[in-house]
């Protein structure tokens, strides 16, 4: 009788052991999914924290060339944007370029037709040159967009340094008169995320090209047949975002 | 032992574990809604994320500053029905004809590399904001461009150009100064109407800024800080050869704005 009766009442139940254990493992993903949750919360507060004090165009008290100083500093011209008496034109068609509020703002209003503003007599032609300026967009972009130089307006030739700062990539490339080269082909850099102002910079020595990205050294090209004009300008590639121009600085020297 | 002196079953771990699932679901909905009021907060604090100096730029869309119940000539600077040459409009004679017609002024460009502007001499040297109008058509079917051209300074060898072409439907801003020209802005606008239709091409200008309408629409504006566009004459422009331009009922109003 003793022996049956043990067997009436075990001392644990299969089922009970199997719900307790699928309990346990359920605890566990949970336990996951709070800390892959606060892990997320966490680095999206630190985001937030990073943009949030200045989610404006932050641009330097006193705008200056970051690379290359001529040892002449007469030679250096400056654009700030307060008018447009310097007479920053439209090339390609299709677009707009304004200066408003102290910046150049170029844009294009139809999608995958790109929008240029230039100046083709900003520096005298010389086999040395330096470009640099500022540039930032009123919305964040897929599209890249750049600084031009080594321009030719009535040939339609010039070099472009394109970033992308949703990809983090930036690219050189010459355009023939409608042909692309691809001279630096699509590489990472350090690109200041949208809305921040990245400073894209290059230096040009007789067909030898250094590009810089908010003053540091990114790549250098030589080209062994350099583009020997001087125009200068930015480029938009397409419609939906407005570009955001300040601080443009050139010089060349024999 | 009989039955009744046997020990009652125990689920004590039966409600260990039902309490657990208790528990387990409720840690559970209190997760989500920790994740449901944080992921809104987030997407509330997204849009911190934009460039402020974008925020002064004007609209992507533009927005009319004329009052809506503006009529033309309802605050008259100038008006001309061209009836006759009586507020003197001239031009280079070699670059350019004109022709009074039918209460209509017909101007045609001589010169296939040059263009044609004609302005009067009575017509005013503005200051303030105003808005002109002008009905524009051609004699025949052409692909060449025609306009308004404002701030216009003859002494300066200045003036910007706002010229429309009937068959690709673009319009075209363009500064000139000293045979100099600078392409500031273009774009395609279908209220522009082909051959024969008369067009209605009218500019508001304020200060820096300037709004272009066609056939009473607002198609596109434009600023450039320090420019004045309201300082000037106003003027008609023929840009190529082979057709006669057709002006008409051409109004100047005094009018401020927004």
């Amino acid at each position: 009788m003793d022996t049956e009766a043990l067997k009436k009442v075990p001392k644990y139940r299969w089922g009970t052991k199997l719900a307790g254990w699928c309990l346990l493992i359920l605890y566990a993903g949970l336990c996951i999914v709070a800390s892959v949750l606060s892990f997320g919360n966490k680095d999206n507060s630190l985001q937030i924290n990073d943009v949030s004090p200045t989610p404006t165009i932050k641009s330097s008290v006193t705008p200056q060339i970051l690379v290359h100083l001529p040892e002449n500093k007469s030679l250096i011209k400056f654009e700030d944007f307060s008018s447009n008496i310097r007479n920053w034109s439209l090339y390609y068609p299709n677009g707009k370029v304004e200066v408003i509020n102290g910046k150049m703002i170029l844009q294009s209003n139809l999608s995958n037709h790109a929008a240029i503003g230039e100046r083709h007599d900003f520096i005298s032609v010389y086999e040395n040159y330096y470009v640099q300026a500022d540039f930032t967009t009123d919305i964040a972009t897929r599209l890249p967009y750049g600084l031009v130089f080594g321009m030719n307006d009535s040939l339609g030739t010039y070099y472009l340094f394109f970033i992308n700062p949703q990809t983090q990539a930036y690219y050189l490339l010459k355009n023939l008169s409608g042909e692309w080269n691809e001279l630096i082909p699509f590489s990472r850099g350090k690109i200041k995320p949208y809305p921040e102002v990245n400073t894209l910079s290059a230096y040009y020595v007789k067909g030898n090209i250094e590009l810089f990205i908010n003053g540091e050294l990114v790549a250098s090209y030589l080209d062994e047949q350099p583009l020997q004009y001087v125009g200068v300008g930015a480029y938009v590639t397409g419609s939906g975002y407005r570009l955001i121009v300040d601080n443009f600085f050139a010089y060349s020297e024999p | 032992m009989g039955p009744s002196s046997e020990k009652p079953e125990s689920y004590t771990a039966e409600l260990v574990v039902l309490a657990g699932y208790i528990l387990f679901f409720c840690l559970a909905v209190i997760l989500y809604f920790i994740f449901l009021i944080s992921f809104t907060r987030n997407l509330q604090k997204s849009p911190s994320q934009i460039n402020s100096f974008a925020t002064n730029l004007p609209p992507q869309t533009p927005i009319p500053s004329i009052p809506l119940n503006y009529e033309p000539g309802s605050l008259p600077i100038f008006r001309e029905d061209f009836d006759n040459n009586q507020n003197g409009w001239t031009g280079d004679p070699d670059l350019a004809s004109r022709e009074f017609k039918d209460g209509k002024l017909y101007i045609e460009s001589l010169d296939e590399n040059s263009y044609a502007l004609t302005s009067c001499s009575k017509c005013p040297i503005l200051r303030e904001p105003y808005i002109f109008t002008v009905e524009l058509s051609t004699d025949q079917l052409t692909d060449g461009g025609f306009g308004v051209v404002f701030a216009l300074q003859y002494t300066r060898d200045y003036f910007y150009l706002f010229r429309i072409n009937l068959e690709s439907k673009k319009y075209f801003l363009s500064r000139y100064y000293e045979d100099n020209w600078s392409r500031r802005m273009t774009g395609i606008a279908d209220q522009i109407q082909p051959y024969p239709a008369v067009n209605k091409l009218s500019i508001y200008v304020n200060k820096s800024m300037v709004e272009f309408y066609i056939n009473g629409k607002l198609i596109d504006t434009y600023q450039d800080a320090g420019t004045s566009f309201q300082s000037g004459q106003v003027g008609l422009y023929v840009n190529d050869t082979g057709f006669r331009l057709i002006a008409d009922n051409l109004i100047i109003d005094k009018i401020e704005g927004k």
